[in-house]
């Protein structure tokens, strides 16, 4: 801090000018003002973060959104349409998470040297084309496969919703956070929701479509036909689920487009200088 | 200093729609509001979260903002004025103002002794006593140097009631430095 001078403002040498003691005090109170220096880091960040907000808005929750329409539909496409156990169709499934854990803490280190945008739009593709493969699956494709392209799903996985995470905290105030935290469960769980339930409508009318009379059968009740039956239906089923994943792919498609709207956090280091800089130094 | 009216509308019309306007008004106003901010809290980390909010704050409502004549600025210290507020009402103050009361080089003058940050610091900390809105009108007036009708405008007052927080106010701050200069002389 340094002092400024024993000037005063002539509406306050009006104000007392018939109380010389408190004309006095004025003038003590205002050489005592400290002239502050901010952190040009932090308003260099804070300007940064300004800037991508209101570039970006919401399009970083919206990723997250769109994001994970598949964890309905795919588990149940193992377990209506190949019939194994409820274990088997878990450990099935296992590849996509063990892809999204070992990429994780990659994608972390990518967000933080990059910036989320680009990550996002790299986990985001990868995502879409997972799940348009998702599509192309038949009632014989072989396990290895299925897990190849699961754990590509994973590292799309890994790479986007973190990120997303990251960089839409990375736009607002620390004393925002707590609200912002409560929001993003929020959106999250209506969101999943949503996107739940739109793709379960979907599968039912495709399922009902493929197979007459089979809206009432569930995995269970698959699991319960006749090999033979379970054989003739496979190839219909097959193709409802493939013909849902279409739908799914789609959404995912949509956070594509978010995700080329997200354009933060941005690194430290590369923050734009402000010209004002100087002059508020 | 405040941009020439005409660019400032323009700009923060602008702003509404482009966040490098926003940017750019952030830059020009950034330094006013910082430090009317820690003036009021004399804090670097709060001052700066408040600032954030403040900012952040104007992001979100700027779509909203209507030109009343007076500057962009005045909405800001607005802002900052609700901001501090919010601040004080959620944490406890952590400044004690016995510490106003304190020892003093009798050999020398006020208006010398002020260049000692302590000492301004406990000035400051007569300021902080005040009711809220005679501390906002000071710390407007002698912190920013802002003119009576901006301050009016900013706290939602007329100018009379302005002048009347500030006086009401320096006799507060009077009240309290006078203990020290009384120590002084009986010292």
């Amino acid at each position: 801090m340094s002092w400024m001078g024993g000037w005063l403002d002539p509406e306050l040498e009006e104000l007392f000018q018939d109380d010389p003691e408190l004309l006095e005090t004025a003038k003590v109170v205002r050489a005592s003002r400290p002239v502050v220096e901010p952190d040009p880091r932090f308003q260099n960040r804070l300007r940064a973060q300004l800037v991508a907000e209101g570039s970006r808005g919401r399009a970083a929750h919206g990723v997250r959104r769109c994001s994970a329409p598949c964890s309905l539909v795919l588990p149940l496409s193992f377990r209506v349409d190949r019939g194994p156990s409820t274990l088997s169709t878990g450990l099935l499934l296992a590849p996509q998470g063990i892809g999204a854990a070992l990429t994780m803490p990659i994608s972390g280190r990518l967000t933080d040297r990059l910036g989320g945008g680009r990550v996002v739009l790299f986990g985001m593709v990868v995502m879409t084309l997972g799940t348009v493969a998702l599509t192309r699956f038949g009632a014989h494709t072989p396990y290895s496969t299925t897990c190849a392209v699961l754990v590509a799903r994973g590292i799309g996985l890994g790479c986007s919703l973190m990120p997303a995470t990251a960089s839409a905290y990375t736009t607002i105030s620390r004393a925002a956070i707590p609200r912002a935290t409560t929001a993003l469960n929020v959106l999250q769980r209506v969101g999943g929701s949503i996107g739940t339930a739109l793709l379960a409508v979907v599968l039912q009318d495709q399922i009902k479509a493929a197979v007459p009379g089979a809206s009432g059968i569930g995995g269970g009740a698959i699991a319960l036909l006749p090999p033979a039956m379970r054989a003739r239906i496979a190839e219909p089923l097959a193709t409802a689920f493939s013909n849902t994943f279409w739908y799914a792919a789609a959404l995912t498609a949509v956070a594509i487009v978010l995700a080329i709207k997200v354009r933060g956090p941005a690194p430290a280091a590369a923050a734009p200088e402000p010209p004002g800089a100087a002059q508020a130094a | 200093m405040t941009l020439p009216r005409a660019y400032e509308d323009q700009l923060v019309e602008r702003a509404k729609e482009n966040a490098d306007a926003f940017g750019e008004l952030y830059d020009h106003y950034f330094g006013q509001i910082y430090r009317f901010v820690f003036s009021r809290l004399r804090d670097q980390e709060a001052a700066e979260d408040v600032t954030s909010e403040v900012f952040f704050k104007a992001l979100r409502a700027i779509g909203r903002y209507k030109p009343s004549g007076h500057p962009f600025s005045a909405w800001l210290y607005q802002i900052s004025v609700n901001a501090i507020n919010d601040h004080y009402r959620s944490r406890k103050p952590t400044t004690s103002l016995d510490n106003a009361i304190a020892v003093a080089d009798p050999a020398r003058a006020v208006d010398d002794r002020v260049v000692d940050n302590a000492e301004a610091a406990r000035v400051w900390a007569a300021i902080d006593d005040l009711p809220p809105q005679q501390r906002a009108a000071m710390t407007l007036k002698l912190g920013e140097d802002l003119k009576l009708a901006q301050i009016g405008e900013i706290l939602g007052k007329s100018e009379g009631a302005v002048k009347l927080l500030i006086h009401r106010g320096m006799i507060g701050v009077r009240a309290r430095l006078g203990v020290v200069v009384a120590i002084e002389e009986n010292g």
